[in-house]
């Protein structure tokens, strides 16, 4: 289930305000064709906020989140019969980017959570490429529905260049606490455009 | 009795000596002419001048008080007056008229006293006799009322000095029943029956004071009424000026209204018997409606003069409250014989602004509307009667000037200013009514509006949302009454860093009708005066808004917006099908010197369109959009676009496109037509000199002829024409996807799948794939590390909102030999 505000739909290719939230449920049950019981949910959504409504942008505030949380008596481990992408895992472009992509926690999580804001410099005149600054938070929980200490989370500094073919990104960020996870992470994307 | 005593004086004023011997020999011997006989005389004399006196019985007894000074009783039972000429007829069953008088100093007769006089248990009817309407006009009026500013007549005056110094005693008049009856138009009579009882005393000061009690038991409009004055003179009785009267009353109307007034009026001159002064405050309820009215003014016979303040509320269903505040009106009698009457009012005004219909409310409803906006009415009017009734016409100029109304989002203001024609029962049906309008509404903050409308059905489409400026609509023009012709005018204003919206529309909003239910038709002519929008960017790559690659930009309005327009014709769901508001507008562009402007990131120079579009309520648009000729760079090359059309037809899908683009070289000039409908745009290729496609697509995307290029390069040209004989590449994803240096193409018929390679530098590549058959995009980079090692990182489905994505890379060792 999706929804899109008209300012995003409309500035898809380049966004700059505007809201989108979706939510994705996976229902599995042993008794019904399924080797399983386990029900997936997942609801992620991101905000655009063009400060001032300058046209052309100056500044732009974003913000980016999601809730994922897996139901089931299984909990991840290496005799899990739960696939691996039944559990939750922070860490990357798309979540923390202070963190390894996919290193939060390293078996997984039965729930996660995460929270990026972030502030893009549209309008600096640098042959195109826009800096932008971000301080990602999130958590992970062994059980459905509950966090557990401690909260990571990942200041950063990144760079947006807008090409004929779509976004690349690159940034630099350091993770916190540094163990066992954290320490300074680089990324280079394309397509990714929040 | 002001008959009766208009009547004695009228005939003693014709002998002013003899009256005077007269009364001194009444007062020595007054059983000489005050008996028996001298009444019937009286009554005989009476009759002669009109007035028929009769009683039952009488009796007169005498009392000295000196030898020249008498008190006389006069008692009758059943005492009757008759005035025919006048058609007044009153009896009553007990009357006793008492005086005194006598000669006092200076041998001069006088009335020392006057009353009791008790006239009781009597009955007074009035049937208004058949006169001319010239007399009837001045019957309502006292017989020969004076001019303003004139003494009294002499009559009146001989019996102001014969009473001024007479002592008052109590004077009670008892009318247990009254009618009256009045004639109208045609056979058409007015009557109201009631009772009334009259008091009067002298005050101790040597005024005098009075108090009248009437009730109505059948009045016209009411169910019932009473009125109860209190009048005063400080003067004395018999003054004929200095009176003044309080006044209450009170009346029941039909379905639980009632009406109050309380108030006081006053003679307000001496020489003017008829010119008062008054006070008044009058009220009106029926359930939620009320009214609160109150006047200060003066009246005379030619004119009445009134200030008003007051306040309605819910008189009319739409109309919460209104109110008037020092509201001036002047009504006068003119030397004209056409228009005798005269009217000028001038009136603030304030009233609360009715609500908007149910839907138009809801979607309106994080706009915070004005609840009352106030005015000025100025009006100057002539009557064909004095006093003007409501079968009387009318013709004048009537000005409302609206205080200019500035609130939340908007301010607004104007005038109307009519000349009309018609008869006051008749409004507004065979009225004729010119009028100026000059109305106007202004939103200067268009900011504002957007961050308010957001929370609306009605929210502003997103290019034009970052504009500042202000919106100013206007009517402005001759509103014909009789076809409800209103003329409209809408100007904006808008613009940002690098968008402008300057519009001017004129047109005209027409009343179709009333019923059932208003129904109201616009035609407008909309000039794109100077406009400046920037297109989004268009993807390169599908993404899940844009599954198939690049596809033509949407001319059309988006179908999931809720339109104004289209809100408008059917606000609620009670209008059912039948339209309310129906339209016919046409967007231009008036000026070829100032076309439209579309700004792209994709295209450097801004793109010039001329626009000619017919928006009408009951069909899809139609019209035609043209690109005018402007340079642009295609394949690494200046090109030009010489013209592109599209014409907008019904449906939608099948709007034919017309466009040519040519590319010039040294020895050919190949021109890249744009074919087909919106749905399925086509491309191709022709070549001046004549050339074969392949030869032509070898030039377009390598710059060299077929035979010039390595095999493949070769093989690259014709999946080229594949891929663009099926659609994958669009006109577009050419433009932009040419600006680099391809390398190769590969093309797979099966999945539809194209993919390019760029030279970024020597020895790296970028290769972009896309396909509209299902195939995956992909997005690539190659880089050559050695004679034989090659590196290639593809990632497939780059867009993040694809739940597929994957990431490869590929080490290749390769070696010739």
């Amino acid at each position: 289930m999706r929804l899109r505000s008209h300012d995003y739909e409309y500035w898809a290719a380049d966004p700059r305000s505007g809201y989108s939230f979706q939510l994705t449920a996976d229902l599995s049950n042993r008794n019904l064709a399924s080797s399983i019981s386990a029900q997936r949910f997942n609801l992620t959504g991101e905000g655009l906020y063009n400060f001032r409504n300058y046209d052309p942008p100056f500044l732009i505030f974003g913000l980016r989140g999601g809730i994922q949380t897996t139901i089931s008596p299984t909990r991840p481990g290496t005799d899990s019969r739960l696939p691996a992408n039944y559990f939750w895992y922070l860490g990357g472009s798309q979540d923390l980017r202070g963190f390894s992509l996919q290193s939060v926690p390293s078996q997984g999580a039965m729930t996660a959570i995460y929270l990026d804001p972030e502030v893009r410099f549209t309008d600096l005149s640098l042959w195109g490429v826009q800096p932008f600054l971000f301080y990602d938070v999130g958590a992970v929980g062994m059980e459905p529905g509950t966090l557990d200490s401690p909260l990571f989370y990942s200041p950063g500094l990144g760079l947006r260049y807008k090409s004929p073919i779509g976004i690349f990104r690159t940034t630099l960020a350091r993770g916190f606490p540094v163990f066992p996870y954290g320490g300074w992470t680089f990324y280079f994307s394309f397509g990714e455009e929040f | 009795m002001s008959s009766i005593l208009g009547w004695i004086g009228g005939k003693l004023s014709a002998l002013p000596g003899p009256a005077m011997a007269a009364l001194t020999l009444l007062f020595a011997h007054p059983q000489l002419l005050i008996n028996g006989r001298a009444l019937e005389l009286a009554k005989r004399l009476a009759a002669g001048a009109g007035v028929h006196l009769s009683w039952k019985a009488q009796s007169v007894r005498i009392e000295s008080l000196g030898v020249l000074s008498k008190r006389i009783h006069l008692s009758f039972d059943d005492l009757c007056v008759r005035i025919p000429k006048d058609g007044v007829d009153s009896c009553f069953a007990k009357a006793n008229i008492t005086f005194a008088g006598g000669v006092i100093h200076g041998l001069k007769p006088r009335l020392t006293e006057i009353g009791p006089i008790e006239l009781l248990d009597g009955e007074l009817a009035y049937r208004e006799p058949q006169v001319s309407p010239a007399a009837k006009q001045s019957a309502g009026q006292l017989a020969a009322p004076p001019k303003p500013n004139q003494a009294p007549s002499p009559i009146l005056q001989v019996f102001e000095r014969a009473l001024e110094h007479a002592q008052i005693q109590p004077l009670h008049v008892q009318l247990g029943h009254i009618l009256v009856v009045q004639r109208g138009s045609g056979q058409a009579q007015t009557r109201w029956q009631g009772n009334a009882d009259l008091t009067a005393q002298a005050t101790r000061a040597g005024g005098a004071t009075g108090e009248l009690l009437v009730n109505a038991t059948e009045l016209p409009a009411f169910r019932s009424a009473g009125a109860h004055l209190t009048l005063s003179n400080s003067h004395g009785f018999w003054r004929l000026s200095g009176w003044r009267a309080e006044v209450h009353a009170h009346g029941a109307l039909p379905e639980e209204a009632s009406l109050q007034v309380d108030g006081e009026v006053a003679q307000a001159s001496a020489k003017n018997l008829l010119a008062i002064s008054y006070r008044m405050s009058a009220g009106y309820a029926q359930m939620r409606r009320k009214l609160q009215m109150n006047l200060v003014g003066t009246a005379d016979p030619d004119q009445l003069q009134a200030t008003v303040s007051g306040e309605a509320h819910h008189l009319l269903p739409e109309l919460a409250r209104a109110g008037v505040k020092g509201c001036q009106i002047h009504l006068r009698k003119q030397a004209s014989r056409a228009w005798p009457a005269r009217v000028v009012l001038d009136c603030p005004v304030s009233a609360s602004l009715p609500s908007l219909p149910g839907g138009l409310k809801g979607n309106l409803r994080w706009v915070r509307l004005p609840k009352s906006a106030q005015a000025r009415v100025r009006a100057d009017l002539q009557s064909e009667a004095f006093p003007p009734s409501l079968d009387s016409a009318v013709n004048g100029s009537v000005d409302l000037e609206l205080q200019p109304l500035d609130w939340d989002l908007m301010h607004g203001g104007g005038h109307i200013r009519s000349h009309v024609q018609g008869e006051l029962a008749n409004f507004p049906r065979h009225w004729k009514m010119d009028t100026d309008l000059g109305l106007w509404v202004k939103i200067p903050s268009f900011r504002r509006l957007v961050r308010r409308l957001d929370q609306t059905h009605l929210s502003i489409w997103a290019p034009l949302r970052p504009l500042r400026g202000q919106v100013e609509l206007q009517a402005q023009g001759r509103l014909d009454t009789r076809t409800g012709n209103l003329p409209l005018r809408l100007q904006t204003h808008l613009a940002s860093r690098i968008q402008k919206l300057d519009l001017d529309a004129h047109g005209v909003l027409k009343l179709l009708g009333l019923k059932p239910s208003p129904r109201l038709h616009l035609s407008m002519d909309v000039g794109l005066k100077d406009v400046r929008l920037e297109l989004p960017p268009l993807p390169v790559l599908p993404t899940p808004t844009s599954p198939k690659p690049d596809p033509m930009p949407q001319l059309l309005p988006d179908g999931r917006f809720h339109s104004p327009l289209k809100l408008a014709q059917f606000p609620s769901q009670a209008a059912g099908r039948v339209p309310t508001f129906t339209y016919d507008i046409h967007v231009h562009t008036p000026d070829a010197a100032h076309p439209v402007r579309l700004l792209t990131p994709q295209i450097h120079a801004p793109i010039p369109l001329e626009v000619s579009l017919h928006l009408q309520s009951d069909r899809p648009v139609t019209g035609r959009l043209r690109a005018e000729s402007f340079p642009l760079k295609l394949f690494r090359r200046d090109v030009k676009l010489d013209h592109l059309m599209v014409h907008l037809l019904p449906p939608p899908k099948e709007s034919s496109i017309d466009g040519q683009i040519q590319v010039p070289y040294s020895e050919y000039t190949i021109s890249i037509l744009l074919l087909g409908t919106l749905e399925r745009p086509q491309l191709r290729f022709i070549s001046d000199p004549p050339l074969p496609d392949d030869q032509i697509v070898s030039v377009l995307i390598f710059g060299r002829p077929l035979d010039a290029l390595d095999p493949d390069q070769q093989r690259s040209v014709g999946n080229s024409r594949a891929a663009l004989r099926q659609g994958v590449f669009s006109l577009f994803s050419l433009y932009y996807l040419s600006s680099l240096n391809i390398e190769s193409i590969d093309y797979d018929p099966e999945t539809k799948t194209a993919s390019l390679q760029y030279r970024l530098a020597e020895g790296t590549s970028l290769s972009v794939s896309q396909g509209v058959g299902g195939g995956q995009p992909s997005v690539g980079l190659r880089r050559r590390l050695s004679k034989h090692l090659v590196v290639t990182t593809t990632l497939l489905n780059p867009s993040p909102e694809q739940a597929n994505r994957a990431i490869s890379t590929l080490l290749e060792w390769a070696y010739q030999y």
